[in-house]
């Protein structure tokens, strides 16, 4: 037997598709991580589902407007810090 | 150099090296707090000089990042969210309850494609997050922008990692409604 045919014989897709937001969310250990991706390249379906959330995770990233704080602001704090500092 | 010259300048050194360097996470995060540039440079003025008022209860070197975002989401908690509470701001984690079923299916009920998502403009996902109530787009900052992990976000929140699994998951669900519902309206395709 192998390893692709011993991978399809426990593939359960219910239970891969809990772990899929563990996988995006980095919270899974290197050996779990290398067992889900191994898992999911041999179910077109589960691998739809997964290409699905890792695109909508990496558009919240991306697409969200980043705001930088005022130079002057933080200079502000800075000084104001410094000064509780010194007391 | 005395004691005080000491401790004077390593509280110095770790402003510089621990703390500054967060504040335009700090302030990215305080702006989609409040959406409100004044409110949120507040808010991070407020973190750091209570930062300062509390770094004896700091250790050097560990999570500088963590400990300043939950001094910040508690400001935003205790002193600013009272005073601009409107009636329809409701914590909805009184009573949405978490439901094992939807998050079995990982993509719950929600009819997408990748290829949605990747259209997707800035803008239209920056409204999206931030008309979620604060309590889900807590979450989905810290996670999904921030990259906190579900302990950081647990500690930083103050709820069990249980809860921060709910919620993101909650909130995800309530994001991707309202991008298909965008989706449709600008007429992107979903390949099949």
């Amino acid at each position: 037997m192998d390893d692709k045919q011993r991978l399809l014989d426990r593939h359960n897709c219910e239970q891969l598709m809990r772990k899929v937001v563990l996988m995006l969310d980095g919270e899974m250990s290197e050996v779990e991580e290398k067992d889900f991706l191994a898992n999911v390249s041999i179910c077109n379906h589960c691998l739809e589902s997964y290409n699905i959330e890792k695109a909508f995770k990496e558009s919240i990233c991306n697409g969200i407007e980043r705001k930088s704080i005022s130079p002057d602001v933080l200079n502000s704090i800075r000084e104001k810090i410094k000064s509780q500092l010194g007391d | 150099m005395t004691t005080e010259e000491i401790i004077k300048k390593e509280n110095e050194t770790v402003f510089e090296q621990e703390f500054f360097p967060t504040a335009d996470a700090l302030y990215n995060f305080a702006f989609h707090l409040t959406y409100n540039e004044d409110d949120a440079h507040d808010l991070v003025q407020d973190t750091f000089l209570k930062s300062y008022r509390f770094i004896n209860s700091y250790e050097r070197g560990t999570n500088a990042k963590a400990w300043l975002f939950k001094i910040l989401k508690n400001s935003f908690i205790n002193e600013y969210r009272k005073k601009s509470r409107t009636p329809n701001e409701v914590d909805y984690e009184d009573y949405i309850a978490y439901q094992d079923s939807d998050e079995a299916t990982g993509i719950g009920s929600l009819d997408m494609r990748s290829n949605v998502f990747q259209n997707m403009m800035g803008d239209e996902i920056t409204t999206a997050i931030n008309s979620l109530p604060a309590d889900f787009r807590t979450v989905i900052l810290l996670c999904d922008v921030e990259d906190f992990s579900y302990e950081e976000i647990a500690k930083i929140v103050d709820i069990p990692i249980g809860t921060v699994r709910s919620r993101l998951h909650r909130a995800r669900n309530m994001l991707k409604d309202q991008l298909r519902d965008y989706a449709k309206t600008k007429g992107i395709k979903e390949i099949r």
